[in-house]
């Protein structure tokens, strides 16, 4: 297998997690935006004019739609946890990827919040505020998470292959990058690795790194072309080259990403259970006094 | 192990004897204000049933003063059926307004009042003085002020709109006084004054207003009991018939009806003079009553009487003497008559002609005197006292000069002029004969008018009688024959040629006493024949009777 066609295979992987996560956004920001559309006019509101406002009947916490998605919220974040359960009950390793438990809990872990968002009108207080920030700083996390975790070798959400694999795929792009570019090898010599990182310096380098990326690949292609190369070879290379920096930079940023990895794991959960406990208080309060019902 | 630790702290918390602070952990917010009191967690089933929200039950077992108008069917609530809370939602804060509602739109009919008129002006907290805006009773003096004092009942609507306290729809006819004629142009506060009274607190305006309008326990029975009496007592009744207790103004007095109507205090239309002790014939019947009731003096102030008499002074009725004329009249005569009354000479029909037959004057009246007007003899002069009046007596009558101008200055001395002239008439002289002067008449100085001969010297100058010259007939006559007759400066007697029967023909003329005698032919010939006519340089056609020629030639051409 050449290493072009290599690449190609990990195109179409990552293609297909570029849909799931395009996806995630659309059907979140489409459920934010429509219920902002429908609401707007009420949760613009002051607490005293909301009482007034037509759709108070309907958009209040405690009424039809507000309870309805409280409701709809916290049954999303409660099914998001079976993510969690599937990863350790063995029996439910045979119900589907996990990469595909991960996207469902990534994506319900965006609109279970959403939802409850809109529950609350965009007013908390008291105890249950402390559920609703835990909620959010757990999906804050979430999201970070799943930066940090997509950049570890072997993840669910990695390249699937081992620091070795990573390395051996390198090598065979520095071998083909010689040969479609000898003329200009200067331009896509590969980083020399800066060797051994703290977890919190490796998660600085890698924001740095993503953030630079762009316009270092417009450099580079902008470089190349005035080298003499053709468009196609040109593109070509540019994308060999990306792919070989971000090899590079993943197996040298792998230990120490995966030390950040635990230390956020070791954080996302606590707001989990404080969510969720305060949250069956808040719930069982409502329930107690007679708020259950649409 | 991190969820159940967090578990344990979280129950262990609750479980806890929590501040109304730490309550607001479970609160979805503060109650508001009016609620202060049942925040904390162990108040919530004050207001929340377990199981089913917020019922009104619960909020009715605190607010008493709503459940009990809710349960009468009274006020804006009795017919909520949609739950308190659909309303008056709380845990929105401390400062939330529980009680809201669109001032400019709530429908204060739905409380069970109507506000209409200036009751829809006003503030809200105008009649709601607390917080609670429940159960204002409806009566108007739950709000108002009662202007009147309690005169006129409480039910204010009888005669008072929302609309305005003013205009009134009181009729007045539903008064025991009803209003007719001049009383019904009267203003209010004409009969109905403004009195003081004890300070009430006015918890509307907040201002202690001690004055109210006297409206009820007005004396009106008699006039009098309002009005003046401008008569100062000249009609007041017999004592028994008066009654102090409803006269503020004046002494009793015969009631004002009698002479006086409602539709106007002048005139007078219910007074008949006939009644009086004074009757009104003839001329009184046109005299103005003040002519006779005169003002006294000007010691009444008027601006005090609610008439329109109008004037100062009072005006005399009674007593007023009238038994005799110059108890009204000034004797015009000054005193020329003593003893006498008017009505001898005049009448009440107009002071005149007077009546008087001067036939029993000592002067009777007789011929031309008859129609000669009074003041012809009785003149106006000074008959005291500055007075000016028609002299009467005495007036000298016993000449005619002693009214009569001499006409004749005095030609006739100081004969009496009945010698010529009578009282039938001045001219005529009936009683003139002129065959008794020394020229009497003859032929046609009888028909010759008077003033032929008798004239003035000049214009201007009395008729000329005595002496007259009548010697010669020039002394009248002018010589018509351009003075052909002359003879040495003196005239020929006319009676020569002419006769007093008249001038032509000369009558009296014998041609052979002339110096032509006529013969022949010339007896018949016109006299003109031979005299010729002439003009004289004065412009006078005469006829030439001499010098003539007696020349045949001087005729026969």
């Amino acid at each position: 297998m050449g290493i072009l066609q290599n690449i190609s295979m990990r195109k179409g992987a990552a293609l297909k997690d570029r849909i799931i996560t395009t996806l995630t956004i659309a059907v979140t920001v489409t459920v934010g935006a429509a219920l902002w559309y429908r609401g707007s006019g009420y949760y613009l509101l002051s607490v005293e004019q909301r009482v007034d406002a037509p759709l108070h009947a309907l958009l209040a916490p405690a009424h039809p739609v507000g309870h309805l998605l409280g409701w709809l919220g916290l049954g999303l974040m409660t099914v998001m946890l079976l993510y969690s359960v599937r990863k350790r009950v063995r029996w439910m390793r045979r119900l589907g990827s996990l990469r595909h438990w991960l996207s469902s809990h990534i994506l319900m872990g965006l609109l279970g919040p959403l939802l409850i968002t809109f529950h609350s009108a965009f007013k908390v207080s008291g105890l249950v505020s402390i559920a609703y920030w835990s909620m959010i700083v757990t999906m804050v996390s979430g999201i970070f998470g799943r930066y940090i975790y997509v950049q570890i070798p072997n993840s669910v959400l990695g390249d699937g292959q081992s620091p070795a694999a990573l390395a051996e795929e390198a090598r065979s792009i520095e071998v083909e990058l010689e040969r479609s570019v000898s003329s200009a090898s200067d331009l896509v010599a590969a980083p020399r690795p800066d060797g051994a990182r703290g977890g919190w310096q490796a998660l600085l380098v890698l924001l740095a790194d993503d953030l630079k990326r762009p316009w270092r690949r417009l450099r580079l292609a902008l470089a190349l072309r005035r080298a003499g190369l053709p468009r196609g070879e040109a593109r070509a290379a540019v994308r060999l080259v990306q792919r070989r920096d971000l090899i590079l930079r993943r197996i040298d940023l792998s230990a120490s990403l995966s030390e950040v990895f635990r230390y956020w794991h070791a954080l996302h959960k606590p707001f989990v259970y404080i969510m969720f406990l305060i949250a069956a208080v808040h719930v069982g309060v409502a329930l107690l006094f007679g708020y259950a019902g649409l | 192990m991190t969820a159940a630790i967090l578990l344990v702290l979280l129950l262990q918390f609750l479980a806890a004897d929590v501040t109304p602070a730490a309550a607001q952990l479970l609160s979805p917010g503060q109650l508001a204000q009016p609620h202060v009191d049942v925040e904390g967690m162990s108040n919530c089933t004050k207001c929340h049933v377990l199981g089913s929200q917020v019922q009104p039950e619960r909020c009715l077992a605190c607010h008493e003063t709503l459940a009990a108008r809710v349960a009468s069917g009274q006020g804006y609530h009795k017919d909520k059926t949609t739950g308190c809370v659909t309303c008056h939602t709380d845990h929105l804060g401390r400062d939330y307004q529980m009680v809201r509602w669109d001032r400019d739109t709530f429908d204060h009919a739905e409380a069970g009042y109507r506000l209409e008129g200036k009751h829809a002006e006003a503030r809200c907290d105008q009649c709601h003085k607390t917080a609670s805006y429940i159960g204002l009773p409806t009566d108007c003096a739950s709000c108002h002020l009662d202007e009147h004092r309690g005169q006129l009942g409480p039910t204010c609507a009888d005669c008072h709109t929302p609309a305005a306290w003013k205009p009134v729809t009181f009729e007045h006819s539903r008064a025991r006084f009803a209003l007719v004629g001049k009383h019904t142009r009267v203003e209010c506060a004409g009969c109905h004054v403004t009195e003081t009274a004890m300070a009430v607190m006015d918890s509307s305006r907040g201002a202690a207003d001690s004055s109210f309008v006297r409206y009820r326990d007005i004396p009106f029975a008699a006039c009098t009991d309002c009005h003046q009496d401008i008569h100062r007592g000249q009609f007041s009744g017999p004592p028994e018939t008066r009654n102090q207790t409803q006269n503020r103004n004046a002494a009793p007095v015969t009631d004002c009806t009698t002479c006086h109507v409602e539709t106007g205090w002048k005139p007078a239309a219910g007074f008949d003079h006939t009644r009086a002790r004074f009757q009104l014939t003839g001329g009184h019947t046109r005299v103005l009553c003040d002519a006779c009731h005169r003002r006294d003096d000007a010691s009444v102030d008027t601006t005090t009487i609610n008439t329109t008499s109008g004037g100062a002074g009072m005006q005399r009725f009674r007593p007023l003497a009238f038994g005799r004329c110059t108890d009204c009249h000034a004797d015009s005569h000054r005193g020329q008559f003593p003893g006498r009354d008017c009505t001898d000479c005049h009448t009440d029909a107009a002071w005149k002609p007077a009546r008087l037959d001067h036939d029993t004057s000592r002067f009777t009246l007789q011929g031309r005197h008859e129609p000669v007007p009074c003041d012809k003899c009785h003149h106006q002069e000074e008959l005291g006292a500055g007075v000016v009046g028609a002299r009467f007596r005495p007036v000298p009558f016993a000449a005619c000069a002693d009214c009569h101008a001499d006409v004749h200055a005095g030609q006739f001395g100081v004969q009496d002029c009945g010698a010529c002239h009578t009282v039938a008439g001045w001219k005529a002289a009936a009683d003139f004969d002129h065959e008794r002067s020394r020229f009497p008449l003859r032929g046609r100085h009888v028909q010759t008018a008077c003033d032929k001969c008798h004239a003035g010297v000049a214009e201007g100058t009395p008729t000329r009688f005595r002496p007259l010259p009548h010697e010669r007939c020039d002394d009248c006559h002018a010589d018509s024959h351009d003075a052909q007759f002359v003879v040495q400066g003196r005239a020929t007697d006319c009676a020569v040629c002419h006769q007093d029967s008249d001038w032509k023909p000369a009558s009296a003329f014998d041609h052979d006493r002339a110096s032509y005698h006529l013969e022949g032919a010339h007896t018949a010939v016109a006299c003109a024949g031979c005299h010729p006519a002439y003009t004289t340089p004065a412009g006078e056609q005469r006829r030439r009777y001499r010098p003539l020629s007696t020349d045949c030639a001087a005729c026969h051409r």
